[in-house]
């Protein structure tokens, strides 16, 4: 009989802790002792796993080549098409480079900023149900923060939301949790983008605007005054047209695959102010005096960053001006986008 | 005693390491396998409702602790898949794996479930008709894992206790 209240007793305690628990976590939000408890946890087992995701990489990556060989061949063919095709379209494409520095030299326009990040590599998943986060091996020490954001070739693949010395957590972009402005399509409409978990992506067209987008219309970041996230980085693109009036949510097709990140980048460097726009006299006789504006701001920032990426630290510096979509911003149709190239 | 509750902390951790780096991209329907999950229902099943109640919880907390859902609701989904496992295991008159097999798989079914359950009342996401398909997903993975997982936790488990009344060898006890 005591074998049999046992468990049952055993199960009312502990159930009755983990509610508790959850209770806890419930109110404190991100902050307080749990959490420290967490990230101490974190810390503790993040080494261990990074040493099982290097032993077990290689073996991996055997599997998957050996799977991937017919998918190969089909690639490199379709690459070999492509190269013939980028080749053809190099000789316009300088001719536009040579023209649009000219342009800029013409306006005294100063190069657009970049900004500076650290590389990491993504070590684990959570256990357990939800997984809509990664563990990276880069943290604090990195200068890496909650808040940023966290990119690989692609575009935006989530957000730092803890960071303890050598390891961050990021929260996927398609997190049920995951909000992103954005601005969509040619006109670049505000809209906001909700992360759906196990459902596609969606995008809530905020503008109150009359029009027609189309499946495959480009979404990219918004940069906002108070966050760390910059403007102009691809997000995901539309999977369905729709009428901005008429649809209140788009489905949309994130740039990233999120089941295949490895390596990523975290930006760890956005000057606060929002991207500069193209400038003309009046700005830049106000950027003299007033030390906050864009104009002043963006110079001490260039130094600064070029000081930074030649630390010893493994930094990459990601120039904004090298990315097609990276100019296109919404308040200034930018006569000198470098988006004719596409 | 010690040695049976060291080798469930060694079991337990090397679960959580194979899920987290190993197990976490082989998804369906957005669902990795756990073999956390699976460790927990073995040794429910082997031990009874006491030990899967203690061990669930156990593994169900440090999963909270090492993951980025809310603190206890793994423990608690765990320690119920542990404590009915056990319990199931009274009833169940079955063959030795054939009896593994159902446990595993209704335990990752359970497991899914459970946290669906959490995930709805606290407002995470989703609906109870999106829920199908994840739910079925875990327990397709549960019964593809258990026949490994289940019989190789009871011969680690026998190997312990040499000297017991009941006869625990390979591969049924």
């Amino acid at each position: 009989m005591a074998d049999r209240r046992r468990p049952t007793l055993l199960l009312a305690v502990l159930a009755f802790l983990s509610l508790v628990l959850m209770t806890l976590d419930f109110r404190e939000d991100g902050e307080g002792p749990l959490a420290a408890v967490q990230d101490t946890a974190v810390s503790l087992f993040a080494p261990v796993q990074e040493l099982a995701g290097s032993a077990v990489r290689p073996l991996e990556r055997a599997v998957e080549t050996v799977g991937e060989l017919g998918e190969l061949r089909e690639r490199n063919e379709a690459l070999e098409a492509e190269v013939e095709e980028l080749r053809r379209r190099s000789v316009p494409l300088a001719d536009l480079e040579r023209e649009n520095e000219r342009l800029r030299e013409l306006l005294d326009m100063r190069e657009r900023y970049d900004f500076e990040t650290v590389a990491a590599r993504v070590i684990a998943r959570p256990p357990g149900a939800s997984r809509w986060s990664v563990l990276i091996d880069a943290g604090t020490d990195h200068g890496i923060a909650p808040g940023m954001v966290v990119i690989d070739g692609h575009g935006v693949a989530g957000t730092v939301t803890r960071a303890t010395d050598g390891h961050a957590r990021v929260q996927l972009a398609h997190a049920p949790e995951a909000r992103y402005a954005v601005r969509v399509g040619e006109e670049g409409y505000d809209a906001l983008l909700s992360g759906g978990g196990h459902r596609p992506m969606e995008l809530q067209i905020i503008e109150d605007a009359e029009a027609q987008l189309d499946a495959g219309d480009e979404i990219l970041t918004r940069a906002f005054q108070g966050t760390s996230i910059p403007d102009g980085l691809p997000v995901g693109r539309l999977a369905e047209g729709g009428a901005t009036d008429r649809t209140p949510l788009l489905t949309v097709e994130p740039a990233v695959d999120f089941g295949a990140l490895d390596l990523v980048q975290v930006v760890v460097d956005v000057p606060e102010a929002p991207p500069p726009e193209v400038l003309d006299e009046e700005d830049e006789g106000d950027a003299e005096g007033a030390e906050d504006s864009d104009d002043g701001h963006e110079d001490d920032d260039a130094d600064e960053v070029a000081d930074r990426a030649a630390a010893p630290i493994e930094r990459l510096a990601v120039t904004r001006a090298q990315d097609p979509l990276a100019s296109v911003t919404s308040q200034a149709p930018a006569p000198l986008s470098p988006r004719a190239t596409r | 005693m010690i040695l049976r509750g060291l080798l469930m902390a060694v079991v337990a951790a090397v679960a959580l390491l194979v899920d987290t780096v190993v197990l976490a991209n082989l998804t369906l329907a957005g669902v990795a396998p756990s073999l956390a999950v699976m460790t927990v229902v073995g040794f429910a099943h082997a031990e009874g409702p006491a030990v899967g109640v203690g061990y669930g919880f156990a593994v169900g907390l440090v999963t909270d602790l090492l993951g980025d859902g809310l603190l206890g609701s793994g423990a608690l989904v765990l320690l119920l898949v542990g404590y009915l496992t056990g319990m199931a295991r009274r009833v169940w008159t079955g063959g030795t794996l054939a009896g593994q097999i159902v446990a595993g798989a209704m335990g990752a079914l359970l497991a899914a479930v459970g946290h669906g359950v959490l995930d709805l009342l606290f407002g995470v996401e989703g609906t109870l008709g999106g829920l199908v398909p994840q739910v079925l997903a875990a327990g397709l993975f549960g019964l593809l894992l258990a026949p490994l997982v289940l019989p190789a936790l009871a011969w680690l488990l026998a190997r312990l206790q040499p000297d017991q009344l009941v006869d625990r060898t390979w591969p049924s006890w």
